[in-house]
């Protein structure tokens, strides 16, 4: 099975030492999938893709025909094991983070403590298109900027784990996290005997509980509902599959009217007010007079509602600005002044364009670097310096130079690799890491054992991206 | 307490999964007629042109095609997505308002209907209707099948609320149009056969008797009587039937006293005309399920059942401001 398995050079494999021997915490399953055939495998992975389109297990993708195609993100069989300690560590890691983010939001939009200590530049943040000034002074229930985040981890060659990347907004991929290892136990009932993988169940649970503990004036059974844009979303199987999990009602805009500065949702009965509102649509689109008047899928007054208090909004509005690419490079600094701690979980090293020294840098050794455009996410707008042509370099030099404030730009960092199956082989592919963290009232936080592990289907690549193709696999975090 | 959008998307499922019943039921119909009796083309023609009639989509049916070929008819009404109604068409919705609100429901009802709708477009997508091995009484009784799980499912796990009200509300409404567009048809086919011999009217009416799976029925009640009058009787006004239009009135009645709306738009109930037209069907007798008063009969069906959909819409589907 594994015999002709390559370990890529310089790249850490989560499953095999540099010298070719399994790691202890894949033992288990290095003897199980050894016991099997190829083609045995190849069936089994089949069967789980033809289940999943029945189940509607799919995004939508939409091309530039406008043909919107709705595809499964490729489930691969082989999971990816996190040890005790690594996983220990990274929930240390993670609760600061999210803490010392939490709190950073908190201090934009009130006494701005931050940029008077000269530690974060206000015009990166004032400046940035995610930051809302409508939310200047304004109190949020709990104090809770950011529900529910994603934050993404690698590995580089080391084994180091570092951040990528912050969700700050309205991170998705949880829903494929469930799935995954609804597949794996049915896949390989055996494996779960031999290993003690910790539950996911209680994650979604800690989450509704977090939402609720957000509900305005302390309501104990506060309504909760779930605000989609609709079927035609790409990532409307996880609206349904959230809503159906944690009973959340789930809403379209349409089905929210709001009177008196409240919120109701329009029932077969008449109207029925809302205290919890778990939007998956940007800020841009909740609310037609407040944002953007040509959105269709938002509430109209919803944010006079929120402004009042009378409803609570996760995550609330305008925590982009935090998880902008350009403040990335900042938090190790934001998590050493609100904690006074330092950083458990290392940065990648970033430069910022827009300052000039880092810029000379970048246009000098773009050929090594990744350039990000700061405002875009879901691997769009992005150059791999290494695998990219010299005509591709040539235009990101000129795009830099013409709005520097746009662009970051980082080292290539390898990311580490699992055994994947692809095409009738067990080959080495990249893989990075997205746990899901709930913050409730009182920064109480819960982080979803494990988290999303998306994986470049080509080999090399180190796009993980479902819409650029990347798959998934089942992750499993070993109790101690 | 459900949402408004997810209430019409629940009714809408009801209908449209019915309609899918009902087309393939007029299908039946007249494939059964034709195969029991001609290789004649006009006459095979002449059954398609009304069935077509009967369904009001005679112009849809040749804005796209030139001659009323049995493969063509077929495609039209089954695999033919640019057609609103066909069978396709209306699965394809169905899915869509599950999916839509695929959280509220069982989710075996959802894997069901995206199952029976994935299998319908890799179905089309195979031109299966033109294909020279197509076997239609095996490929309708799949579509048959599958729909019939699909209630058969709902009826096993959905708990019995609003949700459920609703479906059922869709589905006998749908019904009780269906079968008046089939007594229509039935009408037509035994009218044009008067000057044949009677062995063929015979086919006609126990043609569509079978294709609503009621033939065995039929006999309990009538034993070897076959005619127009009581054939139509029982389709429509026989209340052990479970496809006689009094039958889905009474249903659909059931479930409405059942299923609250808001005190303001209570003014809009169908009742009294579901309670009306119950009261008319009960008040017939054979005689008046005569060949030339039946169409008139049917269509002023057709008109009632009509406006309880409109205000079917107006009591529950409409906005209003009452606070809780």
């Amino acid at each position: 099975m594994f015999e002709n398995y390559l370990l890529a050079p310089k790249v850490y494999d989560e499953m095999f030492n540099d010298d070719g021997s399994v790691r202890e915490h894949y033992e288990e399953l290095y003897k199980t999938f050894g016991k099997l055939d190829m083609k045995n495998l190849a069936e089994r992975q089949n069967r789980m893709d033809d289940e999943m389109i029945k189940q509607g297990i799919t995004f939508t993708l939409y091309n530039e025909d406008s043909n919107a195609l709705e595809r499964t993100i490729p489930f691969d069989i082989i999971p990816r094991i996190i040890s005790s300690t690594d996983w220990a560590f990274m929930q240390k890691g993670l609760k600061q983070r999210v803490t010392a983010l939490n709190r950073f939001i908190h201090d934009i939009y009130h006494e701005q403590n931050i940029c008077k200590a000269g530690i974060v530049p206000r015009k990166l943040i004032v400046t940035n298109k995610y930051f809302r000034p409508e939310m200047m002074n304004q109190d949020v229930p709990g104090d809770v900027y950011i529900c529910w985040s994603g934050i993404d981890l690698i590995r580089a060659g080391d084994g180091d784990y570092y951040v990528l990347e912050d969700n700050l907004r309205t991170p998705s991929g949880v829903s494929y996290l469930y799935k995954n290892r609804w597949m794996m136990e049915k896949l390989f009932p055996e494996l779960f005997f031999n290993y003690h993988v910790m539950n996911l169940d209680r994650g979604l649970h800690l989450f509704l509980r977090a939402l609720r503990s957000i509900a305005p004036n302390n309501n104990p059974n506060p309504t909760v509902v779930l605000l989609t844009p609709g079927r035609y979303n790409s990532a409307y199987f996880e609206h349904t599959f959230l809503a159906q999990e944690m009973g959340l009602i789930l809403a379209e805009g349409q089905d929210l009217k709001v009177v008196d500065n409240k919120v109701y949702l329009k029932t077969l009965h008449g109207l029925q007010q809302v205290d919890v509102i778990y939007r998956r649509i940007d800020d841009d689109f909740i609310d037609p007079l407040a944002f953007r008047p040509d959105s269709m899928l938002g509430v109209p007054g919803l944010m006079n509602a929120y402004r009042a208090g009378n409803v609570a909004l996760a995550n609330a509005p305008g925590t982009g600005f935090a998880d902008d690419k350009a403040i990335y490079a900042y938090v190790p600094e934001i998590i050493r002044y609100y904690l006074n701690e330092e950083p458990i979980l290392k940065n990648v090293p970033t430069y910022i364009c827009a300052r000039e020294e880092d810029r000379k840098f970048v246009l000098d050794n773009i050929e090594k670097m990744v350039v990000k455009e700061t405002s875009l996410s879901g691997g769009y707008g992005m150059l791999i310096g290494p695998h990219a042509t010299k005509e591709e370099h040539d235009k990101f030099r000129r795009q830099i130079c013409e709005r520097p404030d746009e662009y970051i730009a980082q080292p290539t960092i390898q990311l580490s690799a699992v055994p994947t199956l692809c095409d009738g082989t067990i080959a080495s592919r990249r893989v990075d890491l997205r746990p899901y963290i709930a913050l409730a009232a009182n920064e109480e936080i819960h982080i979803v054992p494990g988290g999303l592990t998306r994986v470049a289907m080509r080999e090399g690549s180190l796009v993980v991206n479902s819409s650029q193709g990347g798959g998934s696999k089942d992750t499993w975090v070993i109790e101690e | 307490m459900i949402n408004v959008r997810v209430a019409e998307s629940i009714y809408w499922t009801g209908r449209y999964t019915e309609r899918i019943i009902n087309h393939t039921n007029l299908i039946d119909v007249s494939f059964h007629s034709y195969l029991s009796w001609t290789e004649n083309t006009d006459i095979q023609n002449d059954l398609w042109q009304r069935l077509l009639s009967v369904l009001g989509e005679a112009d849809a049916f040749f804005d796209r095609y030139n001659s009323l070929k049995t493969r063509h008819v077929l495609n039209f009404l089954t695999l033919d997505k640019t057609y609103g109604n066909s069978i396709i068409s209306c699965a394809g919705n169905a899915r869509e308002n599950v999916r839509a609100i695929r959280q509220e429901l069982p989710t075996p009802l959802w894997e069901t209907i995206n199952g029976f709708h994935l299998w319908l477009t890799a179905e089309s997508q195979a031109k299966r209707i033109f294909a020279p091995d197509f076997k239609p009484y095996d490929f309708y009784k799949g579509i048959k099948q599958a729909v019939t799980l699909f209630h058969g499912i709902a009826e096993t796990t959905m708990i019995r609320d609003e949700e459920w009200r609703l479906l059922q509300l869709g589905r006998y409404i749908e019904r009780a149009e269906n079968i008046s567009r089939l007594v229509l048809m039935m009408h037509r086919n035994t009218l044009e056969m008067r000057q044949n011999i009677s062995n063929n009217r015979y086919h006609q009416l126990t043609a569509a008797l079978r294709a609503v799976d009621g033939l065995e029925s039929y006999r309990k009640i009538n034993a070897d009587r076959v005619s127009l009058a009581a054939a139509a009787a029982f389709l429509v006004g026989q209340p052990l039937f479970p496809r006689s239009i009094h039958y889905s009135l009474t249903i659909f009645k059931r479930n409405l006293l059942a299923l609250a709306a808001p005190e303001e738009n209570m003014q809009y109930s169908p009742l009294a005309e579901v309670d009306a037209m119950l009261a008319k069907i009960d008040n017939f007798s054979e005689d008046d399920y005569n060949l030339d008063s039946l169409p008139n009969m049917v269509w002023d069906f057709l008109a009632t059942l009509n406006v309880i959909g409109t205000k079917v819409y107006k009591t529950y589907f409409k906005e209003v401001d009452t606070i809780l």
